[in-house]
């Protein structure tokens, strides 16, 4: 047991560190790592393994994430801005809200960022024709 | 067939002693093997699963990009055209998926 454990443990190492890390793992070790990333929110781990998986729609759906998020946040902007000229707000509020605005923005441009990285590496797929390994999942669809 | 019988008692007990193997390896050499062999399993699965993952992965992009309030799939179907323009594999997908949604919310 004790020699299966250190063995299970140097191979989770080994795969998840400088194995993984040189893309010499399977496509769709990568594949996974980046769903596993998305579905966490972690986007820059997901951009870090999206190069070695060579996956077009991933990289398509990492982007309208970012696309998404982006929006949200600049709503979050619009709505901290008009709450920041209001005549009403004490000096402490103010701060508050130029404080919120700082940080919305730096999320902003973090997640543009992000969308940059993620259509530079779009392009590369597309230039070296790479469409990804095909995959059916027309009967897994669940319109919600 | 032989009748099997099935031991609460005998699960249990072979649960706890489980455990306590785990906990006492884990104190000797601080590796978590269930940890490790669990994190192997979950990969393994997921790598056979990924074409049911990336369709999740899509149903809940398609769930993010509603705005909160509607069920209105044409408003949906705008805002993802909006923002796929250039993303015109993804963009296919999704207003399949959308017109899919469209037409049962109209049967």
């Amino acid at each position: 047991m004790l020699g299966l454990g250190l063995l299970v443990r140097l191979g989770r190492q080994v795969l998840a560190g400088p194995v993984a890390d040189a893309g010499l793992l399977p496509g769709g070790y990568y594949r996974h790592l980046i769903l596993a990333a998305l579905e966490d929110e972690d986007f820059a781990g997901a951009l870090h393994y999206l190069k070695w998986a060579e996956n077009p729609l991933l990289a398509q759906i990492i982007v309208l994430r970012l696309r998404l998020l982006s929006a949200k946040h600049r709503r979050q902007v619009e709505v901290v801005e008009e709450l920041a000229s209001r005549p009403d707000l004490t000096a402490t509020h103010r701060e508050r809200c130029q404080a919120l605005l700082a940080q919305e923005n730096r999320a902003l441009e973090l997640l543009k960022e992000y969308e940059e990285k993620a259509l530079a590496l779009l392009l590369r797929f597309r230039q070296i024709g790479s469409l990804g390994e095909p995959l059916d999942f027309s009967s897994d669809i669940n319109i919600p | 067939m032989a009748k099997k019988d099935l031991s609460v008692t005998g699960a249990v007990v072979g649960g706890v002693a489980g455990w306590v193997a785990e906990v006492a390896i884990m104190e000797v050499t601080g590796h978590h093997i269930t940890t490790g062999l669990l994190e192997l399993v979950g990969a393994v699965a997921g790598m056979v699963r990924l074409d049911q993952r990336l369709s999740r992965s899509l149903t809940d992009t398609l769930e993010r990009a509603k705005t909160g309030k509607e069920h209105d799939y044409k408003e949906v179907k705008r805002r993802i055209d909006e923002l796929t323009e250039d993303l015109p594999e993804l963009r296919e997908i999704l207003g399949n998926m959308v017109d899919a949604g469209i037409s049962a919310q109209q049967a």
